[in-house]
């Protein structure tokens, strides 16, 4: 017999002896009960309400940031090239940066996209491996970009619309029926500086699709009235991520930030996953 | 609402008897489940289906004690679902139970007669060492738990359980079972 046998074998106890025990502990207690439970409870929840004031001031402070580079008085506006752009690094856009390095130590999760163009994969690019997601006390995005080799491919963006304290986040790419890359991208006000969309044409070089301030402008007819796709070819995309500052002997130093996504498109029809809205694609032909 | 009336709810096969009983021993099975089973989610769905055994057997069972027939019944299928997921996941407080329980495991298979023979022990306890003893090795609640609820320090409700566990092996040894 093992142990849980003879435990179940204890099912068969008389009521008696099991509402004896039961009484005795619920209504004679020998002692007052503790208030341990009520402090615990207590403590949870102000460690709550002091995380959710905490996240409040510092969402707050972040939207200054942004408002403050929004004016282009402030100097704090990208002005990145294209290479800059597709190879996804940091952008100083004043003075004194430490260099792109400086990207890949932003806090919060923030991933380690930003890989020169020249690094990126040639080969199989499959978008199925990536997930993004919004600290909600930041505007940042994030996720990770590793396939299954451990290499940068690509953008397997899928995330929920998120409208936390005046945060927008939803932002999604999806393949159409006819073997061409949908943008589908709601409102994705990401953070303040233009979204890029380039198709590659060479090594290190690029030619400018499109450029908008928001994802969802891709999706509107262009000036012929016809929706935007994208064809077979490799393609990169540019999303604005965050800029902030950082005050040294005096001096503000302030970095821009953008990552760039590597979308390859093929003739091969794509599988989908309709409730992820994951984008795959096949083999780039 | 008196268990009585519950019990007749079940047999007019009225769904306010699912909602009464919920309300009335929702907490005392969750506790029995939590005992048994280490996930929380496990736990509760192991409480609902306690439930719906109660609404496939009452009737044509009748109950006399409401109470004990359901927490039986959740204790078994917290078993079975103990037995189901133990591979997967293990109830670190349950495994600790299951130890101290092997040292008075008879090595025969369970029969009606050691059943007895664990009812006639237990009549013969003091309350206090049948109360640990059902409290931990029934209820499968920690030490901790007991000592607080029955002002003891845990040494002594361990002292206790261990000297419990030392004269069931004794008595289930002079009844005739192998240890």
């Amino acid at each position: 017999m093992k142990p849980i046998d003879l435990f179940e074998a204890m099912n068969d106890l008389p009521p008696d002896i099991l509402l004896s025990a039961e009484a005795h502990r619920s209504d004679t207690p020998a002692r007052p009960p503790r208030r341990r439970l009520n402090l615990a409870q207590s403590g949870w929840f102000a460690a709550g309400i002091s995380l959710f004031v905490a996240l409040g001031v510092f969402v707050t402070l972040v939207k200054v940031m942004n408002h403050a580079a929004d004016n282009p008085a402030s100097g704090l506006a990208p002005n990145g090239t294209v290479a800059d752009a597709l190879a996804g690094f940091t952008t100083p856009s004043t003075t004194s940066s430490t260099g792109q390095d400086r990207g890949y130590e932003v806090q919060f999760g923030f991933p380690d996209t930003a890989v020169p163009l020249a690094q990126l994969p040639n080969d199989t690019a499959h978008l199925t491996c990536g997930t993004w997601g919004v600290p909600l006390f930041m505007g940042l995005l994030s996720g990770t970009w590793m396939d299954k080799d451990g290499m940068w491919v690509g953008l397997d963006a899928d995330i929920n619309p998120l409208f936390f304290l005046g945060i927008e986040t939803t932002l999604y790419l999806e393949v159409g029926t006819d073997s061409a890359l949908k943008l589908s991208l709601p409102d994705a006000t990401v953070q303040n500086g233009s979204f890029r969309l380039y198709q590659a044409s060479g090594d290190n070089d690029a030619r400018l699709l499109w450029e908008g301030d928001q994802l969802s402008g891709w999706c509107q007819p262009g000036e012929d009235g016809e929706s935007r796709t994208l064809n077979t070819g490799v393609f990169y995309l540019t999303i604005p991520l965050t800029q902030y500052g950082a005050t040294v002997d005096g001096k503000t130093e302030v970095w821009y930030y953008e990552a760039a996504v590597r979308l390859v498109v093929t003739d091969k029809q794509p599988h989908r996953q309709e409730t992820s809205g994951e984008a795959e694609t096949g083999d780039e032909t | 609402m008196q268990d009585h009336d519950i019990v007749q709810l079940f047999f007019n096969r009225d769904e306010r008897a699912i909602a009464e009983t919920r309300d009335k021993y929702g907490t005392y099975c969750s506790c029995i489940a939590a005992g048994v089973l280490s996930s929380h989610e496990d736990a509760e769905e192991c409480v609902s289906d306690t439930w719906l055994r109660a609404w496939q057997t009452i009737p044509p069972q009748s109950p006399a004690s409401l109470k004990a027939y359901l927490g039986k019944l959740c204790r078994c299928l917290a078993i079975d679902r103990y037995r189901h997921l133990h591979r997967h996941k293990r109830n670190r407080e349950l495994e600790c139970v299951l130890t101290e329980l092997d040292d008075v495991c008879p090595e025969e298979p369970v029969t009606d007669g050691l059943k007895e023979a664990l009812t006639d022990f237990l009549r013969g306890l003091e309350p206090l060492d049948r109360d640990l003893f059902v409290g931990r090795y029934w209820y499968a609640y920690p030490p901790e738990k007991l000592a607080e609820e029955q002002g003891l320090s845990r040494g002594a409700v361990n002292t206790r359980l261990m000297r419990t566990r030392n004269k069931l092996r004794e008595y289930l040894q002079k009844e005739g079972y192998t240890i």
